[in-house]
Order: structure tokens, then C-alpha cells, then sequence
């Protein structure tokens, strides 16, 4: 089942017209694709900068605020994408090595990760909203631990925005993955031409490493 | 002459950064997975350093944790470790200008009313002051006068309490055609319902506004 | 040097101009090839010019008066609201990089394409879509917060503003895919044996412009979707109302549209750069310094943000930290102009059209730069912020900059990519009266804005309006130069393909290929072993 048939695609794979040669257009690829990562990064940021101004003039708020999330979900989530991580990271090294099987398995592997995170961002999400513990106008939670502080939907505002644009590219991630795993079942993927699967693997740990700062951040502060 | 080019590596003589010519990089399993034990075993202590007030310092040590683990990710994981160098400039010069949008912000939230005490500490306490309940819509209506009329969303006003004191300072700037302009009401439910500018505080509901501060002595 | 085009002189037995053939609408919709896609760009860009400008008419037609000339109030904050944002989003940030960019980058490269065709389309589309927006959002009641979108009044104002920030947010998408793509390219298509210190200044100005379109334009959109965010949920972050700062949206905002400007002009630099060594029949002078002091001005561009906001409530030390950096952004720009001018000494300089367009740009930049330090003193812009004086400046900067330089450009390269050489007179003629209008809308509005005369106001003083009139002739004549100048370019179309490879005498690559290139833009692989500017 995971004997590598050596440089056997379904397909003979022929580089696009406009590059010199297959490496080459494997290298602008990924280029390309760490030139997009920069601007995802640059995405985020506002988010992380709107975090960072509202803790800096709320401090006591966020302190607060934090505890109404449970910092257990947010390690088990943290634990399960980092495992994905690997498991993507060994999906692009099986494809590349011609073990065709063993990718696809690994990314299904990667895709479940990523599906028992969202379930658990599904069970964070609806005890907020039973509880009230929602941004703006919407935020209608009395409880006690949040009876002194002022403006608590801010922090909620942002938690919502930055875990919602990051469930956002998780959902594409698994996107991007099912599309991979399609062509690799297809066999399309070789020793000399596996850089999609290389690529969408980039974009699946920038997805992991946004995550690496969301959860201390937002479930850990102080 | 041309021809021959097409099929030898184009970059040949060119000064193309780390565009070395080799075979991608296999990296044995052993490699993630002593990464991945690496990632998990910092995850922990995350969790742990959390437990810990280590006073100012604490975002900081949570920064620095994520860091190290981030850095884990991006150099084995996503093979920057033994990429072309140009992939690694690209994060980190990402990361560089995420710190340059974060710090004069952050100096700008850190020192506002600094320079000026008196005003300073005057706009300080209200920015930080509970957000006001919104007033009932003004009656009569265009009260907010023509510096409001065209460019309200062009002036920010900082915070809806000192807006009475923005457009106070702001009217003598302001066309001295200050008469109501009927085609701007204020609609109901946006924000700064301001008492007429010659009338600070008049108008006012109960806000917990401190009084109209009068032109400062000798600092105007 | 080595040509690279067909041979024969019969145009007959050459390969087809990249326009000719495939053909059929689905073949420009669904191509990959560059040109095509650069060509669909300026039709937009154009079109959107245009609308632009009628919105432009229209605000300095209500000025003429003060109170009520043609419209009321409330229209005329949407007015004016949409020359902005159609100015700035649809038309001069694409201008340069996305229709002659697209055009001529892989030639002066070498290359066949850039390096991702299909992402090069995407962009096309996602410009198309943007557009389409920003439209619907015109006409379901359009948007009067000013381009600039400020909170609190963006976040709870009853008009279309998510249909507008939507398609601001798409078109940001559109310029980030073409940096990425330009960026790339450079990288990894460059023709054999071109460093990259023997790449053109164009490439060079297209590289500083794709780092920042890269590593500005996604803040705006996240600007823009917490925008939407405060509108749909009303999170509260930029309400003070909710607890929220205003200001901290003008962080955000101007964290982008500073160095987006920038985006804007310094694709003028490289056009301006390829006009003045051509004209002059010279290498450029300073080739190192005007390539370097490109990424010079991309990097501090991104470190002056603040200097929009010395009177908005920041505080002063960050205005103080603000004013010193775009003082310092003064310097690679100088470098530049002085390096032109250096360039044209002892030149043998040739006065067509698109030189007349480079020496304007020389002119008009200057004073609309020299105005940028005026207003970078904090003092000194605590009475010129939100006057008139300011809108003269970006006037200068954006469209006797820009525009100036991209009509420069698009009479510059129109033989090559049409294959048509167009009437000199006409676009002299076209030149000439923009230079005239254009001065006179705008000198004079340096002088109303130092007079008093705040920016954005429908209503005005009596005494104001002299010079408002005379600004408003002077729209007027600008509008009828632009429009000579489409004349002039658009009636050359009727002529026969008949312009020579190289009408101007230029050294760089484009120039090697027939005019216009097929579409596999050389017959062989070029290969450089000199500098794009060594004439020998």
C-alpha cells in the first residue's frame, strides 16, 4: 500500500510555456505563494494591532473578559492544527517521494484536524451566544465577573473577528486541501511535480502559526 | 546562440539571490516528528507560563514562547531553513512592517495628552470615561452648524464628549456663515449629537461631560 | 544590438500582432497573454477616468457659486465622495502598474508572460467586480463620507457604504494579485544575463510599487471589513459611542493610503525616467541611485502615515515622530528629480509629445513635492489641514504627477502595443491645454487654501469666489485637453499599422520586437550583456 512506484503519474506533467524549465516554475510558485503569505500576515495585523490598542488602554477589561473563555478548548485546538501541521508537512514529504497512498491518507488526516477544530470553535461559539457574551449591541451577558468592567464587547468583538477570519481560512484551507487530495487520488502528483501540494501545505502552516498567536493572546492573557 | 539558452538555466551570470540550481530538499520523518514533540512540549508551556504574573513582562514571555514555536513552524515545517533565502526575507519582512504599523500607534495611544498636561489630562479622562448613553435625537435638528454640515466624517471627532470642545475650538476655523444648514440634519442614532457650538453644555442631557473647559490661559 | 522581431518587411509573412489573433470576445475574456490583459485594463481604466472626470466637472461646476449652482448639498457630498473613490481606487492606483505595466513589463524583461498568467486574469476580474460595486453603490445612493471613509459618521450613516467598502476591498485584492505577480516575475523571468542592476527604471519603479501594494493593500482590507464589522455588528472598535477611538480607524486607514500613494507615483517615476533618457539620447544619469531611491521611497513611505492625522486627536509626540520621517521621504524623491535633470544636461533633446508629458511631470511634481513639505511641518499644517491647500498639493502630486506621467507613457508606448503612430500636433495640442487647465484649477486653489477656504465645503464666502471660478475654468480646459489628447490617440487607430519597430530610438527591450509584438512577444530568447540604457 505505501510501496513507492517511482515517477509513474497518471500523467506526464509539462511546465507552463513562459518558464525555462519545470524547477523554475516550481520556485516562482512558491515564491509567489510566500508572497501571498506576506500579505496574509499583513492581514492579520490589523486585527493583532486592534487587539493590542484595545489592551493597552483596557487592560483590566481584557483581563476580565479572558476568563469567560475556556482555555482548555483553546489547547486542545491548538494541540489538534499543530498536529495537522504535521500531518500536512508529512502529506507534501509522501507525495514528493511518490507514495501516493500515504499522502492521500495523510491528508485526510489533515482535513478531519481541521474539522474537529471548527467543531470545537462550533461549541465555543454557541456557549458565547447563550450566554450572551456577544460583540457590539449584541452583547447581553449580566453575569457577575463582568459587572465592573466598562466596554466588555470590545473584547468580545475582537475575539469573535480574529477566531472568525481565522475559521474563515481554515474552512479555505480545507478547500484548498480537498482540491489537493482530489488530484492526488487522481495520481497526478510525482517526484518531479508534487509543488501544489507543497503550496497548499504552506498556506495550511501559516494557517497553524496564526492560530500559535491567537491562543495565548486571547485565551492566556496574564 | 539564442536557442542553446533556452533549455540551459536562464539565470546563469545573473546575480538572481540563492537561485542555486538542486534538487528540493527530502527531509527524514525523524525531523517533523522531533518538531512536532518540540511544538507540543512548548504548547504545555505556554499553558504554564500563563499560570505565573510575571507583571508587565507577562505578554511579553507569551509573545516570546509563540514565537519560538512559530519560528519552529516556519523553518521545518515550511522548509524556509533550506529554501531560498529570498522566502525567508519575505516573512521576516512582513513581520518587520507588521511592527512598524504596531509601534507609532501604540506611542500615539501611549502618550496622547502627554506633551500638553493640561489639555492632555483633560481629553485623557474623557476618552477613558464610560461610553455615554446616546442622547435623545436633538430637536431641533441642524444644531451641530456648518463645520458639521459637509466634512463630519472628515474631522474624527475624538470621542463624543470632547466633541463639544472640538467644535468650540474648531468655530472660529469654521466659515462664519454658522447658520444651520437645513440639508444636514444629524440623523438619529449618529454619533455626537453636539449642542450648538456657542452653547457649550447648554443643551446637553446628562453627560457625564466635565464642564466646557474655558480657552486656556497663555498656552492657546 | 540584436533585434528580436520578424524580418521580413512584408508584414504579411510575420507572425500576427498579439491582437489580431486568436480572435473573438471569449479569446480577450479567457486570455493569458499580458498584453491582451493590459489592453482590457486601459479600456477600464480609461472609462473609469472618465467617469472621474465627469464627477470632477461636476463638483467644480457647483463651485462656481457659492450656495447652489446645480445641485444641493447632500448631492454634492456624494459627489465629490465618488471622484475620490473612483480616482483613487479604480483609476490612478491601477493606472501605471495594471495597463502598462501588464503591457510592458515581460518585454522590457525579456520574458514570454508573467510568471502567473491566470492569477494575472483573476486580477483582471476582480477589477472588473470591484467596479461593478462601486457602481451598484452609486447608484443605490452612493456614499458622502469622503473618500476616506472616517468613523464615527461611515460606521452609522444610513447609505451605501458596505456595497462601496465591498468594492474598495475587491479592488485592494486586484492590486495585491498584480503585485505578487510583477514581484515574482522579476524574480524568476528576467531574460539571461540581466542582473538586476541592468533592469530598466521601470522595472525598478514596478518592484518598489509591487513591495508596497503587497504589504500595504491588505490592511485596508482588513480596514475595510472591520468597517463593514462595525456597521453590521456594531463592534464598537471605532465608535466612541461604544467605548471605541476614531482615531484608531485613521491609523489603520492611513497605514495603507500613504504608502498608496505612493503605489501611485512611483510608477510615474519609472515612466518618467524611460521618457527622459530616450528624449535625450542619453543613458540615464544616476542609473543606481534613481533604482535604489525607488525602494528608498517604498520603505519610509510606509513610516509617514501619521502626517494625515496631525489634527485628529493623536498625540503630539507621534506628530512630532511623523513630521521628521516625511521630511525624510523628501530626499530619495529629490534624488530623482535632480538625477532627470542631470540626465536632460548635454543631452540632444527631442521634443515629442511624451517628452512634453515628462518635462510637465518635471514641473508639476516639483511644486506639487516642495507643497508635500509645507504641509509635513506641523505647525504650519495645523492651519493648511483640510483647506484647499491640501487638495492642490495631491492634485499636483496625483494627477500632474501620475497622470501626467501615464499619458506620458501610454504616448510613449502606443506605437508599440497599437502598431499606430499618432498625429505629434494633436498630442501636443492635448498636452498643452492640460498643462494651461491644469495649472490654472490648481495654483489657485494653493492660494484659496491658504486664504482660509476649507476642503469638502459646499457652501463658501463671497470672497472665495473669484478664484473658485477661475479654478473651474481652468477644470474645464484641463477636461478638454485630456479630451484632444483621446482624439489624438484613439483616431490614430484608423490608420494603418504602419509605425517601425523603434519610432523613438529607445535602447530597451520592448524596442527590439516589432510593433506591435505577437504574442510570444520575441522570436528568439533575448540575452543581455549591457546595461538597458548603453547607447553604442
Amino acid at each position: 500500500m505505501s510501496t513507492a512506484t517511482p515517477d509513474t503519474p497518471s500523467r506526464e506533467y509539462h511546465h507552463a510555456h513562459h518558464f525555462p524549465t519545470a524547477t523554475a516554475e516550481a520556485e516562482a510558485g512558491k515564491l509567489g505563494m510566500w508572497i501571498f503569505l506576506a500579505t496574509e500576515i499583513l492581514l492579520f495585523s490589523g486585527l493583532f494591532m486592534a487587539y493590542a490598542a484595545y489592551r493597552s488602554t483596557h487592560a483590566e477589561m481584557f483581563k476580565a473578559a479572558h476568563h469567560m473563555l475556556d482555555w482548555k478548548l483553546g489547547a486542545v485546538n491548538t494541540m489538534v492544527l499543530i498536529f495537522s501541521s504535521l500531518t500536512m508537512a508529512l502529506a507534501v514529504r509522501s507525495a514528493q517521494t511518490n507514495k501516493r497512498a500515504q499522502s492521500a491518507g495523510l491528508l485526510v488526516v489533515t482535513l478531519l484536524c481541521a474539522c474537529a477544530f471548527l467543531v470545537v470553535k462550533y461549541f465555543e461559539y454557541s456557549h458565547k451566544i447563550h450566554v450572551g457574551t456577544l460583540p457590539g449591541e449584541y452583547y447581553t451577558y449580566k453575569g457577575p465577573e463582568l459587572a465592573n468592567v466598562e466596554s466588555p464587547h470590545i473584547f468580545f468583538g475582537i475575539y469573535f473577528l480574529m477566531t472568525g477570519l481565522h475559521g474563515l481560512h481554515v474552512l479555505i484551507g480545507m478547500a484548498a486541501i480537498s482540491w489537493v487530495l482530489v488530484r492526488t487520488l487522481r495520481g497526478e502528483f510525482y517526484s518531479k511535480y508534487f509543488f501544489p501540494v507543497e503550496l497548499v501545505g504552506l498556506y495550511w502552516h501559516l494557517v497553524d502559526l496564526i492560530w500559535i498567536y491567537l491562543f495565548p493572546l486571547l485565551y492566556l492573557v496574564g | 546562440m539564442t536557442q542553446a539558452n533556452i533549455s540551459t538555466n536562464p539565470h546563469d551570470g545573473s546575480e538572481t539571490p540563492g537561485h542555486e540550481h538542486h534538487e528540493p530538499h527530502i527531509l527524514p520523518i525523524s525531523v517533523y516528528l522531533a518538531v512536532w514533540a518540540a511544538l507540543v512540549v512548548l504548547t504545555a508551556v505556554t499553558v504554564a507560563v500563563s499560570r505565573f504574573d510575571f507583571g508587565s513582562a507577562n505578554t511579553l514571555i507569551a509573545l516570546l514562547v509563540a514565537t519560538i514555536k512559530g519560528s519552529l513552524v516556519a523553518l521545518f515545517f515550511m522548509h524556509l531553513y533550506y529554501d531560498n533565502k529570498l522566502n525567508l526575507i519575505i516573512l521576516v519582512s512582513s513581520l518587520l512592517f507588521v511592527s512598524i504599523f504596531f509601534t507609532p500607534t501604540l506611542i500615539d495611544l501611549a502618550t496622547r495628552g502627554t506633551l500638553d498636561p493640561l489639555k492632555g489630562q483633560h481629553y485623557y479622562k474623557l476618552y477613558t470615561a464610560k461610553p455615554v448613553p446616546m442622547p435623545a435625537p436633538a430637536p431641533a435638528a441642524p444644531a451641530a452648524g456648518a463645520p458639521a454640515a459637509a466634512p463630519a466624517g472628515d474631522h474624527a471627532a475624538p470621542g463624543a464628549a470632547p466633541a463639544p470642545a472640538e467644535h468650540g475650538a474648531a468655530a472660529p476655523a469654521a466659515a462664519p456663515s454658522a447658520q444651520p444648514d437645513p440639508h444636514h440634519p444629524i440623523q438619529p442614532g449618529t454619533v455626537a449629537d453636539a449642542p450648538a457650538p456657542k452653547t457649550p453644555g447648554a443643551a446637553a442631557p446628562a453627560h457625564p461631560v466635565p464642564a466646557q473647559p474655558q480657552p486656556l490661559p497663555a498656552k492657546q | 544590438m540584436t533585434q528580436y522581431s520578424p524580418t521580413s518587411n512584408d508584414r504579411s509573412k510575420n507572425p500576427p500582432a498579439f491582437y489580431s489573433a486568436p480572435r473573438g470576445i471569449k479569446s480577450w475574456f479567457l486570455t493569458l497573454d499580458h498584453k491582451r490583459i493590459g489592453l482590457m485594463y486601459l479600456m477600464f481604466v480609461l472609462s473609469s477616468f472618465l467617469l472621474g472626470g465627469i464627477f470632477a466637472l461636476l463638483v467644480r461646476t457647483e463651485l462656481l457659486t457659492p450656495g447652489r449652482t446645480i445641485m444641493d448639498a447632500e448631492t454634492y457630498n456624494r459627489v465629490f465622495t465618488l471622484h475620490g473613490a473612483v480616482m483613487v481606487f479604480l483609476v490612478i492606483i491601477p493606472s501605471i502598474p495594471a495597463s502598462l505595466g501588464n503591457i510592458i513589463l515581460p518585454l522590457q524583461l525579456g520574458a514570454k508572460d508573467v510568471a502567473f498568467p491566470r492569477l494575472n486574469l483573476l486580477s483582471l476580474y476582480l477589477y472588473m467586480l470591484g467596479a461593478a460595486f462601486a457602481l451598484y453603490s452609486i447608484i443605490t445612493g452612493a456614499v458622502d463620507t469622503g473618500w476616506t471613509f472616517y468613523t464615527p459618521y461611515s460606521s452609522t450613516t444610513n447609505q451605501s457604504v458596505i456595497s462601496m467598502t465591498l468594492a474598495v476591498f475587491i479592488l485592494g485584492f486586484s492590486s495585491i494579485f498584480t503585485g505578487l505577480n510583477f514581484m515574482a516575475t522579476i524574480h524568476t523571468l528576467r531574460a539571461p544575463g540581466m542582473t538586476f542592476f541592468r533592469m530598466p527604471l521601470f522595472i525598478w519603479a514596478l518592484y518598489a510599487t509591487s513591495v508596497m501594494q503587497i504589504l500595504a493593500t491588505p490592511v485596508i482590507g482588513i480596514t475595510l471589513l472591520l468597517l463593514i464589522a462595525e456597521r453590521v455588528l456594531k463592534v464598537g472598535i471605532f465608535d466612541p459611542a461604544m467605548g471605541g477611538d476614531p482615531v484608531l480607524f485613521q491609523h489603520f486607514f492611513w497605514f495603507y493610503s500613504h504608502p498608496a500613494v505612493y503605489i501611485m507615483i512611483v510608477p510615474g517615476f519609472g515612466v518618467v525616467s524611460e521618457l527622459i533618457t530616450t528624449f535625450s539620447r542619453k543613458a540615464i544619469f544616476g542609473y543606481r541611485a534613481i533604482a535604489l531611491s525607488s525602494i528608498g521611497i517604498a520603505i519610509i513611505g510606509f513610516l509617514v502615515w501619521g502626517h494625515h492625522m496631525f489634527t485628529s486627536g493623536q498625540s503630539e509626540i507621534a506628530g512630532l515622530i511623523f513630521s521628521f520621517l516625511t521630511f525624510l521621504v523628501a530626499i530619495p524623491t529629490a534624488i530623482k528629480v535632480l538625477n532627470w535633470v542631470a540626465t536632460m544636461y548635454k543631452g540632444s533633446i527631442v521634443l515629442d509629445t511624451p517628452m512634453w508629458y515628462a518635462i510637465g511631470f518635471l514641473y508639476l511634481f516639483t511644486v506639487g513635492g516642495l507643497t508635500g513639505l509645507y504641509l509635513a511641518t506641523v505647525a504650519v499644517d495645523i492651519h493648511l489641514h483640510d483647506t484647499y491647500f491640501v487638495v492642490a498639493h495631491f492634485h499636483f502630486v496625483m494627477m500632474g504627477g501620475t497622470m501626467f506621467a501615464f499619458l506620458g507613457g501610454l504616448h510613449y508606448w502606443w506605437p508599440k502595443f497599437t502598431g499606430r503612430l499618432y498625429n505629434e500636433t494633436l498630442g501636443k495640442a492635448g498636452c498643452t491645454l492640460a498643462f494651461i487647465g491644469f495649472n490654472m484649477t490648481f495654483l489657485s486653489q494653493f492660494i484659496l487654501g491658504a486664504r482660509g477656504m476649507p476642503r469638502r465645503y459646499y457652501n463658501y464666502l463671497d470672497q472665495f469666489q473669484p478664484l473658485h471660478a477661475f479654478s473651474s475654468v481652468g477644470a474645464y480646459v484641463l477636461g478638454f485637453g485630456f479630451l484632444l489628447s483621446a482624439v489624438c490617440l484613439f483616431g490614430s487607430l484608423r490608420k494603418k499599422e504602419d509605425s517601425p519597430d523603434n519610432p523613438w530610438g529607445g535602447t530597451t527591450l520592448e524596442w527590439k520586437t516589432s510593433s506591435p509584438p505577437p504574442t510570444e512577444n520575441f522570436l528568439d530568447q533575448p540575452v543581455i550583456n549591457a546595461g538597458p540604457y548603453d547607447r553604442n
